[in-house]
């Protein structure tokens, strides 16, 4: 269907007429054999997006695509980063280096995902492959949702604010018709923020108690990395352009959710203590509710609805109470794979909380 | 941002009904990507487009998408089987109404708000009535015994015993049978939003709904089953936001359950007409599940402060309190479970030629502008409020004035 100008009443009855002629079937989303695209990945060392660049490239990769990956700043030994050798022996098609955006190529690529600009600086590799044909695919977030009390969930053309959002404005400013993605909060393997669930099992493990902001109904958006990448890599050759999508679950899950699944996972109760952060922050001095909790202390999460009617995606690891569960067990592995269950943690600031609740 | 481009215009709408509501027209005109941002759509949803004559714009369109239809619609005489009738005749179908024949068709009360008399007279030239007792199987069979349609629509059966009969009339006779469920079956979940498939709850209110979905899916009927959550507008039999707007009115606080954070999931009743209507001989839908709602859920406390803002009245003084500490008998002291409660509408909005029109600042202008305040005015509202006096007498220690 396309969209074509209306010559009157009856012009504009008549696209009705066309723009409403019923389906034979649901649009279906074959994964079509994508031609071998060139594509390049700048990635973040911040550790709520660090890990997309692996998981991405992962993806990508599988799908047949030749991939340079660009990681900004960073150490080689953390986490994700340090699996990209072991990528580049898996395929000889990737390879990947450390540096700054000065160091990026921008010629000969089909497309580029920049997951690390927070500044017009930071985007000018992007922006330059852009002016060159590739496709940009831009990492946003969609903490740049402004706060609504009264609804949820954030639809893309709701109103924004911050860094990201200057980013998005300037690529479309410099004729770079990017595809914006807004994520939340991510989980995974090759984590490289861990704390979002670690906050959870470390004081369900040690027989804590697990200090919870609020009311424990809050919708929060916890989305597998997988999923992550699977939707970023779906874009890819689709001829989007000047596009937001909402890089999230399908769903969101409460606070309390989140605790009973953790519980699950360990196999032992949690002792939940719930404050308010905004009386602790009358009683605490200094206290910064973002030091305390992992998650903004309300609800948080976006619907993806266009990127399943535009791609076809599904939150294939994460889209269900059973497979969240599942993925919050696979943390937990990791978790004591990792040894993190010895670990020696503080819990000053907990304590702190604790005497005035 | 908002995307894509589109270009405006007065032009009336295709089934022009002369409601101040246009079908818009306009939004066919833009990328047939239904998720827009609602915001740009409320401001146009009150175009007042001047109605031409309907038979010049019957005649001049093609085919309409009911055109030759014949449409059959249990009750129709109130709140959602009043609008799905008008929604179906301005697609140009043939509607036939059963039900007990206190209302007959042309019946003033069976206007939609907003609809011209002449609009009115037309679509009922094409709109008839079959006299029956519904809950009556065997009075419903014989009185539809030499019909023949090509769909049903039951939106008010409650028990399988209830619809039964229609489903395997349907079944004879090849109609599609479109059935009102509800999205109360789904199983209470950490997960949200409910998407069509969720596990249901077989001890659900609406447990006959189950049974009545389960056995649509076993006989071989081509059916399809919409589960609303909330809905909402004009008209309504259930006070939802008529709860908000009678203590809004008077000034008074509104008493929340719990801590005001539960969403909940409403949908206009024209977005609902819409949607079911979009379904009707539409093979996409043919043994389909739908949940039909607005994209966006609203917190309780979000609800009174929108219908505050629907009044023009300002921010509402909002109490919360555990209902547990209260004992009410058999009243009903707030509209809504005090649960999250709402489900996403996508499989509807990708698979149907159906958008959300009515977001809530519209959704709830019209019913306070086009039912409360016509209600008010005849001194048609309840104002009971027995159950905000003993909660503010027990969290504030004084009673409402």
């Amino acid at each position: 269907m396309t969209a074509f100008a209306p010559s009157g009443f009856l012009g504009s009855s008549l696209l009705h007429q066309h723009a409403r002629l019923p389906r034979t079937s649901p649009i279906r989303h074959t994964r079509s054999p994508v031609m071998s695209a060139n594509v390049l990945i700048v990635n973040t060392k911040g550790a709520g997006h660090g890990f997309i660049g692996l998981h991405l490239a992962r993806k990508l990769l599988q799908e047949g695509n030749t991939v340079d990956l660009l990681q900004v700043g960073g150490d080689p030994s953390f986490g994700p980063f340090a699996k990209y050798p072991s990528l580049a022996s898996e395929f000889a098609s990737f390879s990947f280096s450390f540096g700054s955006v000065a160091d990026a190529k921008h010629e000969g690529y089909d497309a580029v995902y920049d997951n690390n600009a927070k500044s017009a600086d930071d985007a000018a590799p992007a922006i330059a492959a852009g002016k060159n044909g590739a496709e940009v695919f831009y990492v946003a977030s969609a903490g740049a949702y402004s706060y609504d009390p009264n609804t949820a969930p954030h639809l893309v053309g709701d109103p924004l604010k911050g860094a990201t959002v200057d980013v998005e404005n300037l690529f479309r400013d410099q004729g770079v018709s990017s595809v914006n993605f807004r994520p939340i909060y991510i989980i995974g393997e090759d984590c490289s923020k861990r704390g979002y669930l670690d906050y959870f099992f470390d004081r369900i493990v040690r027989d804590r108690p697990l200090l919870l902001p609020g009311n424990g109904s809050e919708l929060t958006s916890l989305t597998d990395v997988r999923d992550i990448a699977s939707m970023l890599a779906a874009a890819l050759g689709k001829g989007m352009k000047n596009e937001t999508l909402n890089l999230v679950n399908s769903r969101a899950v409460t606070f309390d959710g989140v605790v009973k699944m953790c519980e699950d996972a360990i196999g032992k109760k949690a002792n939940v203590v719930r404050y308010d952060p905004d009386e602790i922050k009358k009683k605490l001095e200094g206290f910064v509710p973002k030091k305390a909790f992992p998650f903004r202390p309300r609800h948080f999460f976006a619907d993806p609805g266009e990127a399943t009617e535009k791609l076809g995606w599904t939150a294939e690891f994460s889209g269900s109470a059973d497979k969240l569960a599942a993925a919050i067990k696979a943390s937990y592995e990791d978790y004591l794979s990792l040894g993190l269950d010895k670990k020696d943690v503080k819990f000053s600031l907990d304590d702190d909380i604790l005497k005035h609740v | 941002m908002f995307r894509p481009a589109f270009v405006p215009t007065t032009a009336p709408s295709v089934r022009n009904s002369g409601t101040s509501l246009s079908r818009s027209s306009f939004l066919s005109l833009r990328n047939p990507a239904k998720f827009c941002n609602q915001a740009i759509r409320s401001s146009r949803l009150h175009v007042h487009t001047a109605p031409l004559k309907s038979s010049t714009v019957v005649s001049a369109v093609a085919a309409q998408p009911l055109t030759g239809k014949r449409v059959l619609v249990i009750g129709g005489t109130r709140f959602s089987g009043l609008y799905l009738v008008h929604e179906l005749a301005n697609r140009g179908a043939n509607v036939v109404v059963l039900n007990r024949g206190s209302k007959p068709v042309g019946d003033p009360s069976l206007k939609v708000p907003g609809e011209t008399d002449e609009h009115f007279k037309e679509r009922n030239d094409r709109t008839t009535q079959i006299v029956a007792d519904r809950t009556d199987a065997e009075a419903l069979t014989s009185a539809l015994a030499s019909e023949k349609f090509d769909v049903i629509f039951d939106n008010n059966g409650r028990e399988l015993s209830d619809s039964k009969p229609l489903a395997d009339l349907a079944k004879k006779m090849d109609a599609h049978f479109v059935y009102m469920s509800s999205a109360g079956v789904y199983l209470k979940a950490p997960v949200m939003p409910h998407i069509e498939g969720d596990e249901v709850d077989p001890n659900c209110r609406h447990k006959g709904k189950l049974n009545t979905e389960d056995y649509l899916r076993e006989t071989d009927v081509t059916y399809t089953a919409i589960r609303p959550t909330y809905i909402y507008g004009a008209g309504n039999y259930n006070p939802l936001d008529q709860w908000f707007f009678e203590r809004l009115d008077k000034g008074m606080p509104i008493c929340v359950p719990g801590h005001g954070a539960h969403l909940t999931g409403l949908g206009h009743v024209r977005d609902l007409a819409a949607a079911m209507a979009a379904c009707a001989c539409n093979p996409v839908s043919f043994g389909q599940v739908y949940n039909v709602q607005d994209r966006r859920a609203v917190t309780f406390d979000g609800v009174a402060r929108l219908c505050a803002k629907a009044m023009g009245k300002p921010e509402p003084e909002i109490i919360h309190y555990n209902p547990k500490d209260m004992d009410f008998g058999k009243k009903k002291a707030f509209p809504f479970r005090p649960q999250h409660f709402f489900c996403s509408p996508n499989k509807a909005l990708r698979e149907l030629d159906w958008e959300v029109e009515y977001d809530l600042m519209a959704g709830l202008k019209d019913a306070y502008e086009n039912d409360f305040l016509l209600k008010k005015e005849r001194g048609g509202l309840k104002n009971d409020f027995t159950t905000d006096d003993i909660i503010l007498s027990t969290v504030k220690g004084a009673s409402v004035v």
